[in-house]
C-alpha cells in the first residue's frame, strides 16, 4: 500500500474503532457508541472520519440522513507499515536501553537458528 | 571545576581498568561463576562509576560549577546514597531546584575559587566537550525510549496482570518487553499461545521483581557520564547480557526440564517470529547473547559458586583502582600478573606444553574461540608420558589467537583438527600448544605413549544417568546414579568412541524426549575415561544375532503388536556364516517407555529398520516380521543347524533399531 503515512493519534482511534466493528459499513453512531469513552463530541467524530476520508482511509456512503463507513485499509496492512516504519525509527530493530525485551534479538540467520535450537535439545550443555 | 574533571576521568580510567580485567578474565569466571555473580560485580563497579568523585580525599570537594550539566552529575553524587539519580536523569539540567543540590556552601564556594594551575580556558573547554557528549548520550537515548513509549501507547490494549503488574498487548512489537521504570508494565505481541505468554510473563515478570529496569537505568547513567570511555561501554554490554541470564535464571528457578525446553522453545519462537524487515538484515550482533543464553539454560549443572574468589578479583580490582591517583602516571591496566591467578591456578606463562583434549562444546562453534587442555608431561625422546593420564585432571582455559598455526591434521581446518582426538586409531594422541601472551598460537598433534608400567586400560560398570548426547562431538554427559540425579550432580562429559557399538544418535533419541534427568542405564566407564558400553535394557547397545525366539514377553496394549522378546544369542562365524547357540539368553525390547506425559506408557520404538535375507527392505511392521520369522523356525528350524534362520539385530539405547535376516550359510555336512 502506498499510504504508509503515520496517522495521528486520533485518527489511529477512530480507525481502530472501526476495525473492531464487527460489521462493514458501520454508522457514525455505532462508532461514537464505540468511542464512548473517548469524551468526544459528534462533531469531532465527523472530523476525524472526514480527514480519514481525504487520506484515503475510509469510504463513506450516505444511506438517508445516515453516513456509513467501510475502511479501505486492513488493520494488517496499516500494522504492517507502521511497524516497519517504528522498526526503522528504533535503529533497525534494536530496542532502547530502557526496555527490558524478552527476546532482543537483531537478524539472525537461519544457520544461528539451527545452532540455538540445538543447544536447546541439550547438545551444547552438560557439565 | 578541576577537581571534579580530575576525578572524574580518574574514576572513569580506574574502574575501566577493573572492567577491562573482568572482561579479560570473563572467558574463566563465566566456566566457574554463576551469572549472578558476574551481575553483582558489574553493578559494584557501576555504582562506583556514577559517583564520579574521588571519596578518597579527606575533604571531598564537591565541585558546582556553573554549566548545568555538571550540576547533573553533582546532583547525582549527592544523591548516592540511594538511586534517586536515575529518575533525576531524566530531567533536564536547567530544572534542577537549587535545594536539591544539596548542603554545599562548601560547594559553592569550591566553584567561585579559580582553579589554580591550570589555564581557565583550558579546563572550560574540556567540561564543555564532556558535558556535551554526556548530555548529548543522555539525549538520544531518552528521545528513543520516549519515542518507543509513545508508538507503543496508540496500540495498546489492556491484557491482565501478573502479579500486580498491567499487561497489555501492543500489536507493534514482535516481543515482549518490560517498560516503565516507576510503573512497570508488560508489552506483548498480539497472538501469543496461551504457553508463550506464561513464559513471556514468567521472564518479564522476573525483570520487574528483580528490577532490573533500574540497572539498566545505572548502566545508562554511567555510559553518558563516561561516554568518551569504550571500557564503559564494554562494561554495559556485558553487564545487560548478564542481566538477561540471570533473569531467564529466575524465570527458571524450581521448574523442570519439561519447563525449561518449552521456556526455550519460546525465546526461540519470539526470534523467527520477528518479521524480515528490511532494515534488520544487517544488524546481526545479537547472536553471540543468544547463544550464551541458551547455553545457559541448556546446560543442567550450575558453575560453581567460588563467591571467596570472586570477592578478592573484586576487593583487588576496586582497591587496586583507587589507591591510584591521577597525579602518579597512569596505570597501565593490570594484565602483567592478574589477581585472577586466584581463579585459575594454571594461568599459563609464554612456553611450549603437551596437553591432552576433551571433546566438549566446541565442536558446535563455527568459530572456536577458547579450548580447554588438560596438561599433561611427555617425554619428547619416547613420546611416553610421563605424569597425567588423557583426560583426567582439571583443564586449563585458553583463548585462541585468531592466526593460530595447524601442525599435523590441521590441513582442514581447526574443526576437524580439534576433531583428530577422536578421529585418530593411536591411542593416546597429545597436542603441543605454544602459547604466548596469554593465547593459544600453534598446536599440533602428536601420537604418543603411555608410561611404561601404565595398567592396561580396565574398564567397570557405572549405574548412571544419561543426560545429554552430543552426536558431534561424539560425547555423552552422565552422572553417576546415586538415586537422587539433578542438577547438583557431578555431571561428566565422556568421550565415546566413533567406531564403536555406542549409536549416539539413537541414544539421543531415546533421552531426548525425557522429563526426567535422563536415561537411567549402564555404562561401561574406562579407566581412561571413555564409555565402552552403554546397556539401557538388558544388553548393552550393539549387533546381536539369535536364532529362535523363544517366548514374546510384552505386547502393547493398543494393538497387541510386540513389545519385547526374549531368545538366546547365537555367535555366527564370520567366516562360514555358521551359527551357533550360547548359554546367553536376553530380552530384546521394541518399545520404550514414555514418561513425558502424566501416566508413564510403553510406545511402539517407529523406526525398526527391517531387512529380509536377500538384502531387500521388510515391507510390513516389525510384529508381522517376527511373526514371519518364528514361523520359518517352525519349518526350517529343526534339526540341523545348517539352514537354519538367523537374525541380526541392532539394539541402539536400550532398543531394537534394526532387525536382518542373515542368508543361510552353505551347507555343511
Amino acid at each position: 500500500m502506498d499510504r504508509t503515512e503515520r496517522l495521528p493519534d486520533a485518527e489511529l482511534e477512530v480507525m481502530q474503532a472501526l476495525w473492531a466493528h464487527k460489521e462493514y459499513p458501520a454508522s457514525s453512531g455505532a462508532l461514537m457508541e464505540a468511542l464512548a469513552g473517548k469524551r468526544w463530541r459528534t462533531p469531532t467524530l465527523l472530523k476525524l472520519l472526514t480527514r480519514l476520508e481525504e487520506r484515503g482511509f475510509v469510504r463513506r456512503d450516505k444511506e438517508g440522513r445516515n453516513n456509513l463507513y467501510t475502511p479501505l485499509v486492513r488493520r494488517e496492512d496499516y500494522l504492517a507499515a507502521e511497524s516497519r516504519e517504528f522498526l526503522r525509527r528504533l535503529h533497525g530493530g534494536s530496542l532502547p536501553s530502557l526496555v527490558a525485551a524478552l527476546m532482543d534479538s537483531r537478524a539472525i540467520s537461519q544457520a544461528d537458528l539451527a545452532e540455538l535450537e540445538d543447544i536447546l535439545r541439550g547438545g551444547g550443555g552438560g557439565a | 571545576m578541576r577537581e571534579f574533571l580530575f576525578s572524574l576521568f580518574e574514576v572513569s580510567l580506574t574502574m575501566g581498568a577493573a572492567a577491562a580485567l573482568l572482561l579479560a578474565l570473563s572467558p574463566v569466571w563465566k566456566r566457574r561463576f554463576r551469572p549472578q555473580w558476574r551481575y553483582w560485580a558489574w553493578l559494584l563497579v557501576a555504582l562506583r562509576l556514577a559517583v564520579p568523585v574521588n571519596l578518597s580525599l579527606p575533604q571531598a570537594p564537591v565541585t558546582l560549577p556553573a554549566p548545568a550539566p555538571v550540576e547533573l552529575s553533582a546532583a547525582w553524587a549527592d544523591g548516592a546514597g540511594g538511586l534517586r539519580g536515575v529518575e533525576f536523569a531524566a530531567r533536564p539540567a536547567e530544572d534542577v531546584p537549587a535545594g536539591e543540590q544539596g548542603g554545599t556552601a562548601q560547594a559553592d564556594t569550591a566553584a567561585a575559587e579559580p582553579s589554580p594551575g591550570l589555564s581557565l580556558t583550558g579546563a572550560q573547554l574540556s567540561l564543555l566537550v564532556w558535558a556535551a557528549g554526556a548530555a548529548g548520550v543522555l539525549a538520544v537515548q531518552l528521545s528513543r525510549y520516549a519515542a518507543f513509549r509513545r508508538r507503543t501507547r496508540r496500540w495498546r490494549s489492556p491484557a491482565g496482570a501478573c502479579g500486580g503488574i498491567p499487561v497489555d498487548t501492543c500489536a507493534l512489537l514482535s516481543a515482549p518487553v518490560l517498560v516503565g521504570l516507576v510503573r512497570p508494565r508488560i508489552l506483548l505481541p498480539e497472538g501469543l499461545t496461551e504457553e508463550q505468554r506464561a513464559y513471556a510473563l514468567a521472564h518479564e515478570g522476573a525483570h520487574a521483581w528483580r528490577r532490573d529496569l533500574w540497572y539498566k537505568a545505572l548502566l545508562l547513567w554511567v555510559c553518558a557520564l563516561h561516554w568518551f570511555n569504550p571500557l564503559v561501554w564494554a562494561l554495559r554490554r556485558a553487564a545487560e547480557r548478564d542481566v538477561e541470564i540471570c533473569c531467564d535464571a529466575a524465570a527458571l528457578a524450581g521448574r523442570d526440564e519439561g519447563w525449561r525446553r518449552g521456556y526455550g522453545a519460546a525465546l526461540l519462537s519470539f526470534v523467527s517470529a520477528r518479521p524480515a524487515a528490511p532494515l534488520t538484515s544487517q544488524f546481526a550482533g545479537g547472536v553471540r547473547g543468544l547463544r550464551e543464553r541458551f547455553r545457559a539454560l541448556a546446560s543442567a549443572a550450575p558453575t560453581r559458586r567460588g563467591r571467596i574468589a570472586l570477592a578478592l578479583v573484586l576487593c583487588a580490582a576496586l582497591l587496586g583502582a583507587s589507591l591510584v591517583s591521577c597525579q602518579q602516571e597512569v596505570p597501565a591496566p593490570p594484565t602483567a600478573t592478574p589477581p585472577g591467578e586466584m581463579l585459575d591456578p594454571a594461568g599459563l606463562a609464554d612456553g611450549t606444553y603437551w596437553a591432552t583434549l576433551l571433546p566438549s562444546s566446541w565442536v558446535q562453534e563455527d568459530t572456536v574461540a577458547e579450548l580447554t587442555l588438560t596438561l599433561v608431561e611427555v617425554d619428547p625422546d619416547t613420546m611416553a608420558l610421563t605424569s597425567g593420564m588423557p583426560y583426567q585432571g582439571d583443564g586449563v582455559t585458553l583463548p585462541l589467537a585468531e592466526d593460530v598455526v595447524l601442525g599435523n591434521h590441521g590441513d582442514r581446518g581447526l574443526r576437524d583438527f580439534l576433531m583428530w582426538s577422536l578421529a585418530s586409531s593411536h591411542y593416546p594422541v597429545v597436542l603441543e600448544v605454544e602459547v604466548s601472551g596469554g593465547e593459544i598460537t600453534a598446536m599440533t598433534w602428536h601420537d604418543a605413549s603411555l608410561p611404561e608400567g601404565t595398567p592396561p586400560v580396565t574398564a567397570a560398570e557405572v549405574e548412571a544417568v544419561v543426560h545429554g548426547v552430543d552426536p558431534e562431538a561424539g560425547t555423552l554427559t552422565y552422572a553417576e546414579d546415586d538415586g537422587n540425579v539433578g542438577a547438583d550432580s557431578a555431571w561428566i562429559t565422556a568421550p565415546v568412541p566413533r567406531d564403536g557399538p555406542i549409536d549416539l544418535e539413537t541414544l539421543w533419541e531415546r533421552v531426548a524426549p525425557l522429563s526426567s534427568w535422563g536415561l537411567p542405564c549402564t555404562l561401561l566407564v574406562q579407566s581412561d575415561g571413555w564409555i565402552a558400553g552403554v546397556k539401557a535394557g538388558s544388553l548393552y547397545d550393539g549387533v546381536y544375532h539369535i536364532g529362535p525366539i523363544r517366548s514374546v514377553t510384552a505386547t502393547l496394549e493398543e494393538d497387541g503388536s510386540i513389545a519385547a522378546f526374549d531368545a538366546y544369542l547365537y555367535e555366527v562365524d564370520p567366516e562360514t556364516g555358521q551359527a551357533a547357540r550360547t548359554v546367553r539368553e536376553a530380552e530384546f525390547q521394541l518399545s520404550w517407555l514414555d514418561d513425558s506425559g502424566p501416566e508413564p506408557r510403553y510406545r511402539p520404538y517407529g523406526d525398526i529398520a527391517l531387512c529380509n535375507e536377500d538384502g531387500t527392505p521388510y515391507g510390513g511392521s516389525a510384529t508381522a516380521f517376527l511373526e514371519d520369522y518364528m514361523a520359518d523356525w517352525e519349518v526350517l528350524g529343526q534339526p540341523s543347524a545348517a539352514g537354519r534362520p538367523i537374525l541380526q539385530v541392532t539394539i541402539g539405547g536400550g532398543v531394537v533399531t534394526s532387525m536382518t535376516r542373515l542368508p543361510a550359510p552353505e551347507s555343511n555336512p
